[in-house]
């Protein structure tokens, strides 16, 4: 919950960003939640009406405090996944409550993590889709009943027709029902698969929204981030193989914290100026704890041939589908925050792997121990760099957001678009004055972002 | 045996962590309750601008704070030959033209101050922020750099 807490704070700190929110808020200002779904239906490329209905009811009951409403949903999801996380765990022995802090520091400090809380548009979706996903493993692996069934149902719609990546909760329901997790009952999971395809066929054939143009942002390949106009010079014929680099790249990711975002950042470092201790800390972490999880996998063949799954078991398992088929929804560019549903399901895992480690340690006296015992410091040191390195991210981002509404420039000095006195302009000048004077940084006791830069 | 062994590998990994997570709340409260340490946060508007943070430059602007005061600077803001300066040559010191621009907008440059700042600009070779002042070649080369730094070595001789 203090984990939780300090991070749910210290995203309070950050204020409305100018990009990519300011431009959502006046799309949804004076308009009826009707109207807004129906210019939905009519999208190209993205078919996402909750995304603006939650941003519609935000706006409205906000009255005119945008800050304090936006920001505040921010932070009450993010305690909400805190909490969630630590439930879907369910640690019930000594072991497993040892291994909360770790896996909360795997969920908080992951590089997939970051971007649900550094950013908002002006309410990061994202975060969303991660509550959904922890929301439907909860239902899944919980007791049969027909209110989860109902309620995980709702839960997939909300989701699929939030963010694209809202199809992860259908897998989850599918694979946990597959795993033996009778919580959303099979009535449940068949309904997942229903309501995708229903989904699938509203979205591609009903609306005719389809995806996303193909190259249309820049995207890591190789050791550099490339352009639109290079990656249709490099791939523009035949696209496959690069979709196929983020499907791997993506996957690698979560895996290894290597290739980010489709840019192998410490392979080049290593090969340039030098890797700094906390790359060095991202790759050890990240490794390691694919290391434990497989060594779990391995540790647990005989259960998993014999159809015998316990929950850690079945946690172990959502994280590698959902890893696999979060991957695969990143065909068109990549991008870290894409994988933060694969991300908290490896801590979850990661959770998981270490509690059996620890209860499967041999006898102080046998060498192996030592061995475990370095292990568990090295992983557990390492990650808890990792979560100080978020909150040195939220203070810089934090300052950045706030510079940028420092350089605006007065309406007089623009091209004019705006009328003065409008409720656009209002908008604007309430959303600087709440960055700049209302809600200026907090001081900060310890600066670790000059450590993490 | 083996119950030692699980309780110290417990210890083990729930300690960093935990700890961890403790000194991240010792900061937010400490921040939140103004508490130790100020975290090389600036405590003035020429520390404001010379570490280039624009948005803590406009607030006190906003509230009625003088660009043009000259005001201690820690020896880690700028260097420890620069331990007073206002707001308007800590921002040259800043190289950020924008923020020169933001404090322009406020009128800041007023009377003497824009070839002053200009021609210190042009001896720190902050070429853009020199040409956005109008920086002439009438500037003679040194003199706006000394006289910042002629306020230190009064101050420490």
């Amino acid at each position: 919950v203090l984990a939780a807490a300090c991070v749910a704070f210290l995203v309070l700190d950050i204020p409305i960003q100018n990009t990519d929110s300011y431009g959502p808020l006046l799309g949804v200002d004076d308009r009826s939640l009707a109207d807004l779904l129906r210019a939905q239906m009519h999208e190209q490329g993205y078919f996402r009406p909750m995304r603006w209905a939650q941003i519609w009811a935000v706006f409205n009951l906000s009255g005119g405090d945008y800050f304090t409403w936006f920001r505040g949903w921010h932070a009450a999801q993010v305690l909400a996944l805190g909490l969630f996380f630590v439930h879907v765990l369910r640690p019930r022995s000594l072991a497993a409550a040892a291994v909360v802090p770790l896996g909360l520091a795997a969920l908080f400090g992951s590089h997939t993590f970051a971007g649900t809380v550094t950013e908002a548009f002006p309410i990061n979706h994202f975060m969303t889709i991660l509550l959904c996903c922890l929301v439907a493993a909860e239902l899944a692996l919980g007791p049969p009943r027909t209110w989860r069934t109902i309620a995980a149902c709702l839960v997939l719609v909300y989701a699929e027709l939030t963010l694209e990546s809202g199809l992860l909760v259908a897998v989850i329901l599918i694979v946990a029902w597959a795993v033996g997790a009778r919580g959303a009952t099979r009535w449940g999971a068949a309904a997942a698969l229903l309501l995708t395809v229903g989904y699938l066929y509203l979205r591609f054939a009903a609306l005719d929204v389809g995806a996303p143009a193909l190259i249309e942002r820049s995207s890591g390949f190789g050791f550099l981030t490339r352009d639109p106009e290079e990656l249709i010079a490099r791939f523009g014929a035949n696209p496959w193989p690069f979709y196929a680099y983020n499907v791997g790249t993506s996957f690698l990711s979560v895996l290894f914290s290597e290739p980010r975002a489709g840019t192998w950042n410490f392979v080049g470092h290593l090969r340039g100026d030098g890797v700094s201790l906390v790359e060095v800390a991202s790759i050890v972490s990240s490794a390691l704890g694919t290391l434990l999880i497989g060594r779990y996998v391995w540790q647990r063949r005989a259960a998993w041939r014999s159809r015998s799954f316990d929950r850690g078991d079945q946690l172990v398992v959502l994280f590698g589908v959902v890893t696999a088929a979060n991957a695969a929804l990143s065909y068109a560019y990549t991008k870290d925050v894409i994988m933060s549903p694969a991300g908290v399901f490896f801590a979850l895992a990661l959770a998981v792997a270490v509690k059996h480690l620890i209860e499967s340690a041999p006898p102080a006296s046998s060498p192996r121990a030592a061995v475990v015992a370095v292990t568990v410091v090295v992983l557990s040191a390492t990650w808890a760099v990792r979560a100080l390195g978020l909150h040195a991210a939220l203070h810089t981002a934090g300052t950045q957001v706030r510079d940028e509404w420092a350089y605006i420039e007065p309406e007089s000095e623009r091209d004019g678009q705006t009328p003065p006195g409008s409720r656009a302009l209002r908008m604007r000048e309430t959303l600087q004055a709440d960055a700049i004077w209302r809600h200026p940084a907090r001081p900060v006791a310890v600066p670790l972002s000059q450590w993490f830069d | 045996v083996g119950s030692r062994t699980h309780n110290s590998l417990t210890i083990c990994v729930a300690a960093l962590p935990v700890l961890a997570t403790l000194a991240v709340g010792w900061s937010v409260l400490a921040a939140a309750w103004g508490g130790p340490g100020s975290g090389g946060a600036p405590v003035n508007m020429a520390e404001a601008a010379g570490l280039g943070n624009a948005a803590d430059v406009l607030r006190r602007l906003g509230v009625g704070e003088d660009p043009r005061s000259v005001l201690p600077v820690r020896p880690e803001i700028i260097s420890s030959s620069v331990l007073r300066a206002s707001a308007l040559e800590a921002a040259v010191w800043s190289r950020q033209v924008e923020l020169v621009k933001l404090l322009d907008r406020w009128g800041a440059f007023d009377g003497g101050w824009r070839s002053r700042i200009g021609c210190l600009a042009r001896d720190l070779q902050a070429e853009d922020i020199a040409a956005h002042l109008g920086a002439t070649d009438g500037c003679v080369p040194n003199a706006a750099l000394d006289a910042v730094l002629e306020r230190t070595r009064v101050l420490t001789h």
